[in-house]
């Protein structure tokens, strides 16, 4: 092996590593040791690859990134079920009529009980905050507010996330849903857009979402759900790319 | 308020929590997310995307022992993507001129910060920064790197010893002016 040939391959060598096991590598070392002009280019090579490695490996990652990829692992975008019936027409003509049959038999019940499911909470509550709201409480305080709710009857001991957190608190609203008590909080954007989290017990729904956060689009807003202790969330907000990151 | 998303269930006993990979990975994803971007910000989200793409997709993976190439190869493709830049890289020679087999001292690079050896990596060939870029960043054998770029290993060897050798005459010329001056 010529000196110019050893010199190509040992640039693909990083010392302490593995490549010696490399056979055209392992050849190239065994040419270093036999020619003293081609070693002294070697060593100056060796202390190049490893200045570079260790200057590069000083790259100083940006402080809270490791927390802030570990909150939104904790985030798993809801999943996009697609109906069994979408597949063929005929598939989807024949779960029409099953639908219909089944549909006026139980209409009642099956009505009754979709009621209690929190995608129909979810949507009754953006709905409100679209269509209109009130704040019946406006104030930075977040004591004043859960003692509104507390007088209500209201959810009062709800946690706020960290992002809910570093927001500026702008009050807080009683509602109702299904004539059980819901509280609203309310937190001023920089924009001056409002985000909202309503909280409530999760045992009034079949389906109380669970405690990993899951982010979806609901009417026009950005949302996220999830229990804690005895209570459910969900936050509401104009939809943004860092969402999760921001509030969560 | 919430428990972790997981990607458990290795069988080969290796942790694919989602906090595990993080912790094992994130660090490296982010030195070379900033050795493709050189943007702090940019370099960032890609490093978050690449987690939130394994946190959607992260159970299709077969073999947990591909993990790590898993995210580096998805870390690239959504820099490329974002790059919109779809073309097909040649296959290079290993280098042959010798001038290109130059010397820098040593001190030289010691004394260049992390900034300026970015600063250079940066100015490599695209087709060959990468590859120096996990060749340096990682301790990546040569298959694991073409396994990560989708290349053949003869091409990745060309690519590292190519933007090795440049990088080694862009420092040894930053050397020169340097003596110059």
């Amino acid at each position: 092996m010529t000196g110019e040939r050893a010199k190509q391959i040992l640039l693909l060598y990083r010392p302490g590593t593995t490549d010696a096991q490399d056979p055209e590598v392992a050849d190239a070392l065994a040419a270093v040791e036999a020619d003293p002009g081609l070693r002294a280019w070697f060593e100056q090579h060796c202390e190049f690859q490893a200045a570079m490695r260790s200057r590069l490996r000083a790259i100083e990652v940006p402080p809270g990134l490791k927390e802030t990829l570990l909150a939104r692992g904790r985030i798993v975008p809801l999943p996009r079920a697609q109906p069994w019936w979408h597949g063929t027409p005929a598939l989807a003509a024949a779960a029409a009529v099953v639908a219909t049959v089944i549909g006026l038999w139980v209409f009642g019940g099956f009505s009754r009980e979709g009621a209690r499911r929190y995608a129909d909470y979810q949507s009754r509550m953006v709905a409100t905050i679209l269509r209109e709201y009130r704040m019946d409480v406006e104030t930075p305080n977040l004591e004043e507010v859960r003692g509104y709710m507390r007088s209500k009857g209201s959810p009062d001991d709800f946690e706020l996330t960290a992002g809910l957190q570093r927001m500026e608190l702008a009050g807080g609203g009683f509602l109702r849903w299904r004539n059980h008590p819901v509280s609203m909080v309310c937190f001023r954007r920089q924009d001056k857009q409002m985000v909202y989290l309503f909280v409530m017990k999760k045992e009034l729904v079949k389906d109380p979402p669970s405690p990993q956060p899951r982010i979806s689009q609901v009417h026009d807003l950005q949302t996220a759900t999830w229990s804690s202790g005895d209570k459910a969330y969900l936050l509401a907000a104009p939809p943004e790319p860092d969402f999760a990151q921001k509030y969560l | 308020m919430a428990s972790q998303a997981s990607n458990t269930g290795s069988s080969s006993g290796q942790d694919l929590s989602f906090a595990a990979l993080v912790e094992a990975h994130y660090a490296a994803l982010y030195r070379f997310a900033m050795s493709l971007t050189r943007s702090e910000t940019d370099a960032s989200d890609l490093v978050q995307q690449t987690f939130l793409t394994w946190a959607e997709k992260g159970h299709q993976l077969a073999d947990p022992g591909k993990a790590k190439a898993w995210l580096f190869t998805t870390l690239h493709r959504q820099f490329l993507g974002a790059r919109r830049r779809s073309q097909r890289f040649p296959e290079v020679a290993l280098v042959e001129s010798g001038e290109e087999f130059v010397s820098p001292a040593p001190d030289l690079v010691r004394r260049l910060d992390a900034a300026a050896l970015m600063e250079l990596l940066s100015r490599l060939d695209e087709q060959y920064r990468t590859a120096v870029a996990l060749f340096y960043l990682e301790d990546c054998a040569y298959q694991e790197i073409a396994a990560i770029l989708g290349v053949p290993l003869g091409t990745v060897k060309s690519r590292i010893a190519r933007g090795v050798a440049q990088l080694k005459a862009m420092v040894a010329r930053r050397q020169k002016e340097e003596r110059g001056a």
